[in-house]
């Protein structure tokens, strides 16, 4: 080792960050040349007098003033309490938001499900009236297909109504997916309106148009207009390939005849 | 996440491993900041955010560098607007290479009893002068010198290598030095040195002795 290997390291040996083998070189080599030595016990006393004046300041100054550790201590307290409260705020947040979620899945599901339904009927009711299946009773007077029909449906005959300036043609008993129904036939034999009446409690009709106090919900499909609504506990779903203007007018004008 | 009880555990777990070193983090800060006020506020600082992060403190590695890390970070933090002591040092410590092959350790201590003056100055002079040290500089005399802290103990607090723990100790000790040594001239504690003969100075003492 020489004094240009040492160079710039006096301070790394004094510091002890020299490993034993290196501290041995080193050492035989101080142990020959007085400049190193020197420069060692020079930098040695100083770092100890650096030391010194530090452990002094601390000796002249009691250190970390008490109410210091006071406030320290109170601090963390304070944190705790501002942690257990922000804790206590995130379970509500936490609850609120699964509330929140639950609800929304809820009427997301619910939406979903009668929006299904909705389309389950509207599919029965063009398949159904496509088929032009031949009527069980043919008469252009109303009460005479109503007694028909008395006794063979689940609901009262007299809730059949009579559509403005459309003569009925007859009627047919059958099902609108997994319902009971009277299926009614209106306009002419050519040219068949078809009218779904069944008891249907449980069916809501929702996010459709709003014709003379009832809520209608409009569909098209396969070129035919749907149009459901519900009376008092009663549903009727009306099929024809009239445009939804027209279509509209026939459902603001069915009315069941007083009886 | 919802446990309340665990508080009270984990306060005095961190009361009792971390207040034992509030006395050299105090100092420690009184060197950083320079006075009381804010020295107060570093360490209430510091052990605030310790504690918020103690979950993140490796149970039985060295709390004392874990504790100086936070308190310089959050010292560099809040002091981070002096950008320019900051810059200043980048640039000198990029002269130390250079330095080295211009000054002779080994020479300019030949047996010279003078080389001993920081001995007759007073412990305030020299912790004034650590004071005046570029921030870099006086990191690492506090936390090597004040602080006993190994390079690589320091190399961790600060984020950087080694190497670069030895240069800034190097340069900030032989900075120390300077300033001292000038300090040592002005009190008298030692004599100007040779060469630098001051017509102005010699002026001025002439002009203040012919006016008594």
């Amino acid at each position: 080792m020489t004094c240009d290997d040492l160079e710039g390291l006096f301070h790394a040996y004094v510091d002890g960050e020299f490993s034993d083998d290196e501290r041995a070189d080193v050492e035989a080599h101080l142990a020959q040349c007085p400049g190193c030595r020197a420069a060692v016990q020079v930098e040695r006393a100083f770092k100890e007098r650096v030391r010194q004046s530090g452990r002094e300041a601390c000796a002249g100054n009691p250190g970390c003033p008490s109410q210091l550790r006071d406030s320290l201590h109170a601090a963390l307290v304070h944190e705790d309490r501002s942690r257990r409260l922000a804790k206590a705020k995130m379970v509500v947040a936490y609850a609120g938001l699964a509330m929140g979620a639950a609800a929304s899945l809820f009427f997301y599901l619910r939406a979903a499900q009668e929006h299904r339904r909705a389309e389950t009927l509207v599919n029965a009711a063009i398949s159904y009236h496509q088929h032009q299946l031949p009527l069980d009773v043919q008469d252009a007077q109303l009460p005479r297909i109503q007694s028909f029909l008395a006794g063979k449906v689940d609901f009262a005959p007299g809730r059949i109504p009579e559509l403005h300036n459309v003569a009925v043609i007859g009627a047919r008993l059958s099902h609108l997916a997994d319902r009971q129904a009277a299926y009614v036939a209106y306009g002419t034999p050519q040219r068949r309106i078809g009218l779904f009446v069944f008891d249907a409690p449980d069916l809501t009709i929702s996010g459709g148009r709003r014709i003379s106090d009832r809520e209608v919900m409009l569909a098209n499909q396969r070129g035919y207009n749907v149009a459901i609504w519900k009376d008092r506990e009663i549903a009727y779903s009306l099929v024809s390939d009239l445009d939804e203007q027209q279509l509209l007018e026939l459902v603001g004008s069915a009315r069941a005849p007083v009886p | 996440m919802f446990d309340f009880r665990q508080d009270n555990g984990t306060r005095a777990e961190f009361e009792e491993l971390a207040l034992a070193h509030l006395d050299p983090l105090y100092s420690a800060a009184l060197r950083l900041t320079k006075n009381e006020r804010d020295a107060e506020d570093l360490v209430q600082d510091t052990f605030l955010r310790a504690y918020r992060f103690f979950d993140k403190f490796e149970r039985g590695t060295n709390i004392k560098a874990w504790l100086f890390k936070i308190l310089t970070n959050t010292f560099i933090n809040r002091y981070r607007r002096k950008v320019k002591e900051r810059t200043v040092v980048e640039g000198s410590e990029r002269d130390t290479v250079h330095e080295r092959f211009i000054s002779r350790d080994a020479t300019e201590y030949a047996a010279n009893p003078e080389q001993y003056f920081f001995d007759r100055l007073l412990s305030d002079d020299i912790l004034g002068a650590i004071d005046q040290l570029p921030l870099d500089f006086r990191l690492v005399v506090i936390l090597a010198d004040l602080q006993e802290f190994s390079y690589k103990e320091i190399a961790e607090i600060l984020a950087c290598p080694v190497g670069t723990v030895m240069s800034r100790l190097y340069r900030g000790r032989k900075l120390l030095q300077k300033m001292l040594k000038s300090y040592a001239t002005e009190a008298g504690v030692l004599p100007a040195p040779e060469g630098t003969a001051d017509l102005d100075e010699f002026r001025r003492r002439r002009t203040s002795s012919a006016g008594k």
